[in-house]
């Protein structure tokens, strides 16, 4: 298989990963489609570059995390964070947006999420979010399975944690 | 029921989707500390549901083909060369202000310089030529040269006395006893 065709393969399966990957990390939603085209964009430039096509998925998925450092460089910046739908977005997601616009549950559940340690939470978004199975984390994370298992473990006590914390926290409030 | 073991049991309920049973249901609703725990499980696991949903329908949305990344690429690449020309537009511009700002700064900081030599050169000859009148009058006045003179000393003897040269004379003050008084006697001892 081609280089070209095998790009085309693992941009089509890796998408909706992206997509949740970046969502995850607290990307506005407007911002997620021309994260997830960079990546590829990029991919695609430098698609001579990648050496063992074995680890295509890997190899994007660490560009994907390049991109996202660099547009939370930018967003730093200009010093907003929040997870909000502006008006350049109103088209593409109007139908959906009385779903997640300002939700709490969302928004509790990305606060927790973006708290644990980028390895962590990196497998939790994997697995959790778009639903990626062991082995296929373990292609894409560049690791084993054992030790995907050992930070999906680490990270589930870790994020009961929190739940117990946070519980303290309103107890306190 | 202890309170890890139904920790354990909503931790399982949120990540593994498992049903709780009727005693653990009952213990949530008995102990205000585990409803609150469960409470915030629940708010994690919609949240986590609804984070799903949104991925899925956001990926949806994205369309990608070889065709539109290669147009893609391709706007990228223009975006990127019209940038660098309106750069290298607005380099040159720039170089060619700086240089007439410099050419600006320096003719006028030269124009100041000039004026500023040629007016203390002006005075510098002022005040010599009032020295000048000064020392003529002097001479005038005391037919003696300003610039050599002789000073006869108490021991009978003539020193030459230089008129630029009073602080060699000075270290004999001491020496040949004549105190402060000299500067006040220098004339009139003639």
């Amino acid at each position: 298989m081609g280089i070209d065709s095998l790009l085309e393969k693992a941009f089509e399966e890796l998408k909706g990963m992206l997509t949740g990957y970046f969502i995850s990390n607290k990307v506005k939603i407007h911002d997620v489609e021309d994260l997830v085209n960079d990546t590829f964009v990029l991919a695609w430039s430098y698609r001579n570059g990648l050496k063992d096509e074995s680890k295509v998925k890997s190899w994007i998925f660490s560009i994907a995390k390049n991109v996202l450092i660099k547009y939370k460089q930018e967003l730093a910046k200009k010093r907003s964070g929040e997870i909000t739908i502006d008006e350049r977005s109103e088209n593409m997601l109007e139908s959906h947006r009385n779903q997640y616009e300002h939700d709490d549950n969302l928004n509790f559940a990305l606060d927790l999420i973006n708290d644990l340690p980028p390895k962590y939470r990196d497998v939790v978004i994997l697995f959790y979010v778009d639903g990626k199975s062991i082995s296929e984390i373990s292609e894409i994370l560049g690791i084993s399975e054992d030790n995907c298992k050992v930070r999906l473990f680490r990270a589930r006590k870790m994020i009961m944690e929190a739940l117990g914390e946070e519980n303290e926290a309103q107890r306190d409030n | 029921m202890k309170h890890k073991e139904i920790i354990n049991e909503i931790e399982k309920f949120v990540f593994l989707g498992s049903q709780l049973s009727e005693n653990v249901i009952d213990h949530i609703n008995k102990c205000p500390e585990c409803k609150k725990y469960y409470e915030n499980a629940l708010k994690f696991s919609n949240g986590l549901a609804k984070l799903k949903s949104v991925s899925s329908k956001v990926s949806e949305s994205i369309n990608l083909d070889k065709d539109k990344l290669e147009s893609y690429i391709s706007e990228r690449v223009i975006r990127f060369l019209s940038f660098r020309i309106f750069m290298n537009g607005f380099k040159k511009l720039l170089i060619g202000l700086s240089v007439v700002l410099l050419v600006f700064i320096s003719s006028f900081l030269g124009s100041f310089v000039f004026n500023s030599y040629w007016s203390s050169k002006n005075k510098e000859l002022f005040s010599t030529s009032l020295i000048h009148d000064n020392q003529t009058s002097y001479q005038e006045e005391t037919n003696y040269s300003s610039t050599y003179e002789a000073y006869e000393q108490p021991n009978g003897y003539y020193e030459d006395v230089s008129y630029y040269g009073f602080e060699d004379f000075y270290g004999f003050e001491e020496y040949f006893g004549y105190g402060s008084s000299y500067q006040e006697d220098y004339y009139t001892t003639y």
